[in-house]
Parts: C-alpha cells; sequence; structure tokens
C-alpha cells in the first residue's frame, strides 16, 4: 500500500502503475485462455460483428488509399520515365506498411472504441459482476471472445484492404498513368516476395492483438459511470492508435533486420 | 448458514467495515439496515467475493471461503442467487436469454425444460408474455422483477436483494415486498435484504440487523426493533427527525 502510494504520486510512477495493472490483466487473460469453458458460438458472433461489419469500411480504406499512392507517385515518377514501375511501388507501401497501419487504425476506431465502450457500460452497470456473480468468467466470455475474434479477422481484413488497394492502383494505373494491365501484373507479382506476406500477415495479427488487449483492459477497469465510460473509450482509441504507429515501425525495423538489405 | 467473523473492509483510507461478526441463519430472511454508504452492498458483494476482503473469514455452510480462488468462488456462487441494486440486467439480451442465462451456462437442461422454467418464473414475478423485449423497454420496476426471476431461476440455496424497493413507487414497492416473502416461503432459501426502506423491512424480515459505521448496532427481531429505545434505532426508526 505504502509505495503503491508513492507511485502513484508521480507521473512516471502512475504510467508504470497502469503499466503493471495491464499487464496484470494480461495475466488474468492467458489464465482464462488455459482452461474451459470456451464460448465459441460467443467467438462466431463477434467474428460478425467485428469482421462482417467492418468489412465495408476497410474495403473504401483499401480502395482509395491504392488510387491515391498509384495517383500521386504515378505523377512524380512519369516525369523520371518510371512510371512502369507504380505497380511496384503500390504493392510494396500496400502490403508492407499501408494496408496493415490503415486498416488497425480503422478497427481500432470502430471495434476497439466499440468493445471498450461496451465492457465499460457493463462495467459501471454492474453487468459485470452480475455475469460473475452468476459464476460465468467474464474474461472467459467477454474478453477472450473478443481477442480471439480480433486476432482471426484481423490478417483477414488486412489482405481484403491489400488486396482492394491494389485493385484501386491498376484503375488509376490504366485509366490516368496508360499503364497496362499486364504490366501492372506482372511488376505488382515481382515485387511481393514471401516476406512482405508474412510480415504483411504478422503485423496485422500483432496490432489485433494490441486493439483487444487494449480495448478490452480500458472497458474491464473503467469506473465514473456513463462519463467513465466516455473517457475509457476515447483513451482506447488514442493508446491503440500510438501502440500501432510505435510497434509498426520496430516491426519494419527488425523485417528488415531479418532479411537484410534489399 | 453464512457465518461472517471479524469482517473488514477498507477502501484507501476509508474503513468501510470493521471487524463485522453476524450470522444468516437457513430458511430465514434477514434484513440488513443501515444508511446509504454504511457498506451493505459492500457486505453482499463480499459474500459472493466480487471484491477481495482485507481480513476476517467468510463462512457457508461451514465451509471457509475465505481463501478461495475466483475458480473456487464459482462452485459457491452457483449455490447463491443475486439482485442487484440497479437490477444489472444484460442490456444485448432479451428478457428471456437474461433469466434463462445460468440454466444455459450450468445446467444440461434442454431447451424444452428451460422455456419451461423461464415462464415458470416470469408467471411467478408476475412477468409473462415480456419474454422477447429488451431490459431497456421496461420500467424499473419490471426490471426488478426480471431480476429478481433471473436471480432464483436456479432455485439457489441462497438469495440476496440489494435495496430491492429503492426508488420504485410506493405500490410497486409492495408488490416486490410480497414477491421476496413469497420467494421465501416458496423455496425455503436463505434471504438477505439489505435496504434503508423500513416498510420494506418490517414486512420481510425474520431478523433485523442494523448497520452502524460499519459495526453491528443492533440485532434482533423486528418487534425488537420496534421497541428498543437505542439511541441510533430510534432516529432511524424516525426517519432522522429528532427523538
Ligand atoms: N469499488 C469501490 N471502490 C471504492 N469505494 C467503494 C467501492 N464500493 C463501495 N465503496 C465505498 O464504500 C462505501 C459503502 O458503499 P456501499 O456498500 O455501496 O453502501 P450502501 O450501504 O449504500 O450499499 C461507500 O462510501 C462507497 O463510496
Ligand atoms: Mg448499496
Amino acid at each position: 500500500m505504502k509505495i503503491y502510494d508513492i507511485l502513484i504520486e508521480t507521473k512516471a510512477g502512475e504510467f508504470l502503475t497502469h503499466l503493471y495493472k495491464y499487464a496484470m490483466f494480461l495475466g488474468t487473460v492467458i489464465k482464462a485462455a488455459a482452461r474451459g469453458p470456451y464460448y465459441f458460438n460467443e467467438v462466431l458472433e463477434q467474428l460478425y460483428q467485428i469482421g462482417y461489419r467492418s468489412l465495408s469500411i476497410v474495403s473504401l480504406t483499401g480502395i482509395f488509399t491504392g488510387m491515391v499512392m498509384a495517383f500521386q507517385t504515378g505523377m512524380e515518377m512519369s516525369r523520371f520515365g518510371a512510371k512502369s514501375y507504380i505497380g511496384t511501388v503500390v504493392a510494396l507501401s500496400l502490403v508492407r506498411e499501408l494496408g496493415p497501419v490503415l486498416t488497425a487504425l480503422v478497427v481500432a476506431g470502430r471495434v476497439g472504441a466499440g468493445i471498450t465502450a461496451e465492457l465499460g457500460s457493463m462495467k459501471v452497470t454492474d453487468q459485470i459482476d452480475a455475469m460473475r456473480a452468476m459464476a460465468t468468467d467474464p474474461y472467459k466470455k467477454l474478453v477472450l471472445t473478443r481477442i480471439v475474434a480480433l486476432l482471426i479477422m484481423m490478417p483477414l481484413l488486412v489482405a481484403v484492404a491489400d488486396v482492394l488497394g491494389i485493385l484501386g492502383g491498376l484503375l488509376i494505373a490504366t485509366a490516368n498513368l496508360n499503364v497496362g494491365y499486364e504490366l501492372y501484373k506482372t511488376t505488382v507479382l515481382e515485387a511481393l516476395l514471401m516476406d512482405d506476406l508474412v510480415s504483411g500477415l504478422i503485423k496485422p495479427v500483432v496490432f489485433a492483438g494490441l486493439i483487444g488487449t487494449i480495448g478490452c483492459f480500458l472497458g474491464m477497469s473503467t469506473t465514473g459511470g456513463t462519463k467513465g465510460v466516455g473517457s475509457s473509450t476515447t483513451l482506447s482509441v488514442v493508446l491503440s492508435s500510438i501502440s500501432i504507429f510505435v510497434f509498426n515501425f520496430v516491426m519494419t525495423k527488425i523485417f528488415f533486420l531479418i532479411s537484410g538489405p534489399l | 448458514m453464512i457465518e461472517i467473523f471479524e469482517l473488514s473492509k477498507d477502501f484507501g483510507d476509508k474503513t468501510v467495515l470493521k471487524r463485522l461478526d453476524v450470522v444468516f441463519e437457513n430458511g430465514k430472511t434477514t434484513v440488513v439496515l443501515g444508511r446509504s454508504g454504511t457498506g451493505k452492498s459492500v457486505l453482499l458483494k463480499l459474500i459472493l467475493r466480487l471484491m477481495p476482503l482485507d481480513s476476517g473469514r467468510i463462512l457457508v455452510d461451514g465451509i471457509d471461503t475465505t481463501d478461495f480462488s475466483e475458480s473456487q468462488m464459482m462452485d459457491i456462487r452457483r449455490r447463491m442467487g443475486m439482485l442487484f441494486q440497479g437490477s444489472a440486467l444484460f442490456d444485448s439480451m432479451t428478457v428471456f436469454e437474461n433469466v434463462a442465462y445460468s440454466l444455459r451456462e450450468h445446467t444440461k437442461m434442454s431447451e424444452m425444460d428451460i422455456r419451461l422454467r423461464v415462464e415458470e418464473k416470469l408467471s411467478f414475478v408476475e412477468m409473462s408474455g415480456t419474454e422477447a423485449l429488451l431490459p431497456s423497454e421496461l420500467s424499473g420496476g419490471m426490471q426488478k422483477r426480471i431480476a429478481l426471476a433471473r436471480a432464483m431461476v436456479t432455485e439457489p440455496d441462497y438469495i440476496f436483494f440489494d435495496e430491492p424497493t429503492t426508488g420504485l413507487d410506493p405500490i410497486t414497492a409492495q408488490t416486490i415486498n410480497e414477491l421476496i416473502k413469497r420467494v421465501q416461503e416458496h423455496t425455503g432459501s436463505t434471504v438477505i435484504v439489505v435496504t434503508h426502506d423500513l416498510e420494506s423491512a418490517s414486512f420481510v424480515a425474520q431478523k433485523i440487523v442494523l448497520l452502524k459505521e460499519g459495526e453491528i448496532y443492533f440485532e434482533g427481531t423486528w418487534d425488537e426493533f420496534e421497541q428498543s429505545q437505542l439511541e441510533f434505532v430510534r432516529t432511524f426508526r424516525s426517519g432522522g427527525k429528532a427523538v
């Protein structure tokens, strides 16, 4: 109690305390995952809620990002007579960086915030306690199911954004840049190596873990009525977004170290 | 029987329960009275171990649950039903799903049997026909009744009511009081009602416990409570008016 009191008084101490609580939360989630009962139907429901219902906004993000990428870089590259490489640029930047990051940001805003708001309002209206009183572990029933659904859905959503982004690029390449379909297709396929596809799949899983655990953690620790739900929800989007950017940078660095200089 | 020995609970600097000793006897309705903020809800939450206790012991039918883990507590909780102060119905589920919740979670009952049981409990609380509604479509008094049906659907040995009549009009409050009495007579469950509503206490109580500043101030039957000349009992009875 004493150490805790001293800790909470400084900003750094406060940060460490929250980090400690987040680590405890992760421990609880892992313990919940280790032993049944498992709520498969709830996971299916969440797959639908999280995945299917994010599909349209993720698709739009992908298409427009691909189009604007192709347009901007294509115009610039034409000046150097390099516009035939437009497919390479669009494919690499989408699959390596923009697809995962933008999809994750959209999901953090739509799904992560939703999870925090839902769990947070259940918390402040005693529904979480009611669930425990009825001998159900909310970490198994609510938290784990949402995290698992995110982990499954995120790579699929990113894949959709990547594919639609590349198709969006194709649209601009053929319509505005006079780069033919065959050339675009060849450059795209040549650009993408196995490494890119692997990193393009690992990133979404990591982002899903961040969004899910941060969203659930903040929801489950909400206090202070409806106002508390509001501030947890905002914090959820902010923290998820920041950690997505930071982890993306770190992972990009690591992947470059592993695959060597190009 | 629930036996509580020297139970203490603090929140930061604030002491809520101070070495509380109390016994809730089987098959009886005990009413815990006290001003708002004296720790009545905390007491119920500690029995269910929805929050950790600081010190003391809690025995349920002779089993010491004090050091039980969350998963060990799950078995104890299955024998208890709780009506929360704000009802705490799952707002994403219909009335039917709320009442059926424990049956679906913890029993192997068929959907048919579950349907029958839920209908029986809904008719007990006089809420038949509301199965498909969402909690948000119900008034406060109706929500309490659904929450009562949910708390008693597994026919638990212990049922706890946290301020069942607070915030209700007198007529609705009286129907809830009658329900509480009927539940106890019907099931023989051990009932704890936490309230500051004397009307309600006089109607349902077989035993009264009055809390003051985290300790038991008075313990006895309703008649003894009515006749007691202890200062705080008199103040409480008169609603704070000078006596
Ligand atoms: N989770 C909690 N965190 C901090 N303080 C709490 C918590 N729960 C209850 N309290 C405090 O404990 C005291 C008793 O609360 P409670 O048991 O809800 O009172 P009541 O007798 O009205 O039901 C109150 O002062 C309340 O502020
Ligand atoms: Mg209370």
